[in-house]
């Protein structure tokens, strides 16, 4: 239900925001709430794995877009519908049919050394950004950017070679996290362990694999915000241990909940859950270029004989919904009707026509854990019945991606933990040398249609777009999209104003103890 | 006994050379490199070549192995490639962690073990020497990652009597730091009980049919002073070798009980640095390890001259 909700608002929304060219107002003020709110005390979270790197230039571990969240603010922020709401740019405008951004930023916010915010700031980052010796995996999110202007020190004027519709979506992540430039350059080599952003957190202390604690910041623009005084994030890789230290109080807020657990959370009186379909899928991928896979009748063999809704129930105790495309429920592209049916039938007529009827082999690499073989062995068995042999390779997520990366499988679980803008889902995915496009999967048409959906205006045109695009990506199945993972968190009662959003990122500013 | 123990130092020199080398190899074995995972799902063609040429991965194998070498001698094991911290302050950090579960551990199992195998010894086939096996037989079968999920359900979730992970250093409280490390030294402690109590049993079993305890029981010694004053002396050397590896075991990090409590020790240190390719964390650690096994291994040498005078070293 909620997704549906979330869907028509956020499509209401950004279209208004995309057709006038202009941010949304900003929503009602902190104020009332602020008079009742309890200020001060430590906030207890358990993260599922450890930070990464403390620099959002250097990150590309989605982990790190927890901390992140609270000490950078980014330029623009999401609502929980995922809408791109105006933050540090406070209004823009789109000219010169997409190709000229104009980011207008808010004044009176400083760093949390002091530095103030300005377009200088702005530019300077994503100079460093750019430059290839920095290695920053935000490149190509500014891949397309010609020039930096700062016409006056509110004002940055981005001109790209090419109109590109997820550009706003990209400033309210990682690439529209902005550091200090005096920071920067003050521990140059070693910024990244003394990050400073304009966000309501500053950074303390971190011990890897132990904890990293934030403290409030006092200047921060939000008058009155934050609530809390210190937020101490523990890593616990084990998804039991981190619901355990929930339940005994060690912690008050984790960012997931194991999926056999997810059925006592009603029934717990002293917790407060959230449970929605995130920006991310889990998808099997099917190497094109060589091996049975290359046949295309070979991949739909295989996306007819997947019992999706059996794999759900298995994997995700059914709290998830099954995926046929890489847009999830929450986004506007996403299409409830495209779907494939489960049928041995219809794989077996396809293995006919891929001129091998009594099936193939193929061999299906996944990541060394528990719940992944598991996936792989019920894989293993639904291919199995239409003759489709899998023998299973179990391996360390480098080598899984290693393996990806270099054409070096056939099949593989790997998965893409999402963005807002259904562009980020799909472009690099799915285009001919797309840079994540692991499969090598190449088609003129879905080349041409996702270029149209970048370069298109209105969300009405994009919409359509993507839909076409992943009508042919289905039906040729360089991907069998499995299903889309779901964001689950769970809180303790004393944490009050919390809300779960689908990016997963758990933002503290307006939250407070009881 | 001086030329001994200097030798033997001298000797952990071309011991850590060969350890180096033999990681440093064994790692690039592994296919990808810390590119790949650092830049995990974003990993793309041309941004793993970025990266690769901005941490020196491109460079031949031999020469990084070669600069590595050359700081590592200077005493800088580097920084770690994934996150830039300091291999030398991880170790620090961790190494409290580790040595105080490994203690606590090896103090906790003498306790239990030494009565236990003294007990059994002294009335054999009894049902104290039964209890004894028993109890030892369960200690080493019960796999202890299932005994630590079991204990933190009955001890953490079902009763919040201890917590149920975590680690709080003890300049910040010792009643905290100790409530921390109950479980985990329980889970550590259980094998080591069944292993010490078994090995000393079976010696002082032995050691009670040698002449020179006939003989201490010929001048009219208690059987209780045979035990602990003339046999049990005699019977500690297989248990001092025993107890020995165990700490060298422990010292080389415990994983799993590591990573189901939550304890930033050097097991974990070292795992995630092969999982995550981070080279010089990984060579760091394995060196620092190493040598520590290597010392702890000239300490039990030393023992033995201790509990037996016949024993010298020249």
């Amino acid at each position: 239900m909620w997704a549906k909700k979330g869907i028509t608002l956020m499509a209401a929304g950004a279209a208004v925001a995309a057709v006038a060219g202009f941010g949304v107002p900003k929503p009602a003020s902190h104020t009332v709430a602020a008079a009742r709110v309890h200020r001060g005390g430590t906030l207890n979270v358990g993260i599922n794995s450890d930070f990464v790197t403390l620099d959002p230039a250097l990150s590309s571990a989605l982990i790190d877009r927890q901390l992140y969240i609270n000490v950078f603010d980014p330029l623009l922020k999401l609502s929980r519908n995922m809408q791109i709401q105006p933050n540090l740019v406070t209004s823009w405008k789109i000219s010169n049919g997409g190709k000229t951004y104009t980011l207008y930023l808010r004044k009176g916010v400083t760093f949390q050394d002091g530095t103030p915010f300005n377009a200088q700031a702005v530019v300077y980052n994503w100079k460093w950004d750019m430059n290839p010796k920095n290695a920053s995996p935000r490149i190509s999110n500014l891949a397309l950017v010609k020039s930096l202007k700062t016409p006056n020190p509110y004002e940055v004027v981005v001109n790209l070679s090419a109109p590109d519709s997820p550009f706003l979506s990209e400033l309210t992540g990682r690439t529209g996290m902005i550091s200090s430039p005096t920071a920067m350059k003050k521990w140059g080599a070693n910024y990244d362990l003394h990050p400073v952003g304009t966000g309501p957190f500053e950074f303390v202390q971190w011990i890897k694999n132990d904890h990293l604690i934030l403290r409030r910041n006092p200047h921060y623009w939000q008058k009155g915000l934050p609530y809390l005084n210190k937020i101490v994030y523990t890593p616990i890789t084990n998804p039991q241990q981190e619901y355990n230290a929930l339940i005994s109080g060690q912690v008050q807020l984790i960012d997931s909940v194991p999926y056999q657990d997810v059925s006592q959370l009603p029934g717990n009186s002293a917790l407060h859950f959230a449970q929605m379909s995130g920006l991310g899928y889990a998808s099997m991928e099917l190497y094109t270029k060589s091996g049975p896979t290359a046949n295309v009748h070979n991949r739909e063999a295989i996306n007819y004989a997947i019992n999706r809704k059996a794999l759900i129930r298995l994997i995700y105790f059914g709290h998830t919904k099954p995926a046929y495309e890489e847009y999830p429920p929450s986004s506007w592209a996403y299409n409830p009707n495209l779907k494939v049916p489960f049928s041995d039938s219809l794989a077996k007529q396809q293995l006919k026509l891929a001129g091998n009827p009594q099936g193939f082999t193929i061999t299906l690499q996944g990541n060394n854990d528990p719940v992944t073989i598991q996936e792989m062995q019920a894989i293993q068995s639904e291919l199995g019945k239409v003759g489709i042999k899998v023998n299973i390779e179990p391996l360390d997520f480098t080598t899984l991606l290693t393996n990806a990366i270099n054409g070096n499988f056939q099949a593989n679980l790997l998965g893409w933990s999402g963005r807002p803008d259904p562009d980020q889902n799909a472009y690099a995915f799915d285009t001919t040398g797309g840079s994540f496009n692991d499969p090598k999967y190449s088609n003129a048409q879905v080349d041409k249609l996702l270029l149209a959906a970048r370069e298109a205006s209105s969300i009405s045109a994009r919409k359509v777009l993507y839909n076409e695009a992943a009508k042919i990506v289905l039906q040729q199945a360089p991907y069998v999209f499995l299903a889309y993972t779901p964001v689950i968190q769970a809180w303790s009662k004393s944490v009050v104003g919390y809300h779960a959003y689908p990016d997963d990122l758990m933002r503290f500013a307006t939250v407070s103890l009881k | 006994m001086a030329g001994f123990v200097l030798r033997r130092i001298i000797n952990l020199i071309p011991v850590a050379f060969i350890v180096l080398l033999v990681t440093f190899s064994l790692i690039h074995i592994a296919p990808g490199n810390p590119a790949y995972t650092i830049l995990g799902e974003q990993a793309s063609p041309s941004a793993v070549h970025l990266l690769e040429v901005k941490l020196g991965l491109n460079r031949p194998l031999v020469v990084q192995f070669l600069v590595y070498l050359g700081h590592a001698v200077r005493g800088n094991l580097g920084r770690s490639l994934l996150d830039n911290q300091s291999v030398a302050q991880l170790i620090v950090t961790r190494l409290p962690v580790t040595l105080e579960l490994a203690a606590l551990a090896v103090i906790v199992s003498l306790i239990i073990a030494l009565p236990a195998g003294i007990l059994a010894a002294y009335r054999p086939n009894t049902w104290i020497d039964s209890l004894s096996r028993f109890l030892a037989l369960v200690g080493a079968a019960v796999p202890n990652f299932w005994l630590a999920l079991l204990l933190v359900y009955f001890l953490a979730v079902a009763h919040h009597w201890l917590p149920a992970l975590g680690w709080v250093p003890l300049n910040q409280g010792v009643g905290s730091n100790l409530v921390h490390l109950v479980m985990p030294v329980i889970v550590l402690a259980l094998p080591l009980v069944a292993v010490t109590s078994r090995v000393l049993r079976g010696e002082l079993l032995e050691v009670m049919h040698a002449m020179f305890i006939q003989v201490a029981r010929a001048k009219g010694a208690r059987e209780r002073a045979v035990m602990l004053r003339h046999a049990l002396k005699n019977a500690l050397i297989p248990v001092v070798t025993v107890v020995g590896l165990q700490v060298g075991g422990l010292l080389g990090g415990v994983v799993i009980t590591e990573s189901i409590f939550s304890l930033p020790g050097m097991g974990q240190l070292v795992v995630n640095a092969i999982f995550d390719r981070d080279y010089t964390v990984l060579q760091g650690s394995v060196l620092f390890m190493a040598m520590v096994v290597l010392i702890v291994n000239l300490l039990v040498d030393l023992c033995y001259a201790w509990l037996d005078p016949r024993i010298r070293y020249n």
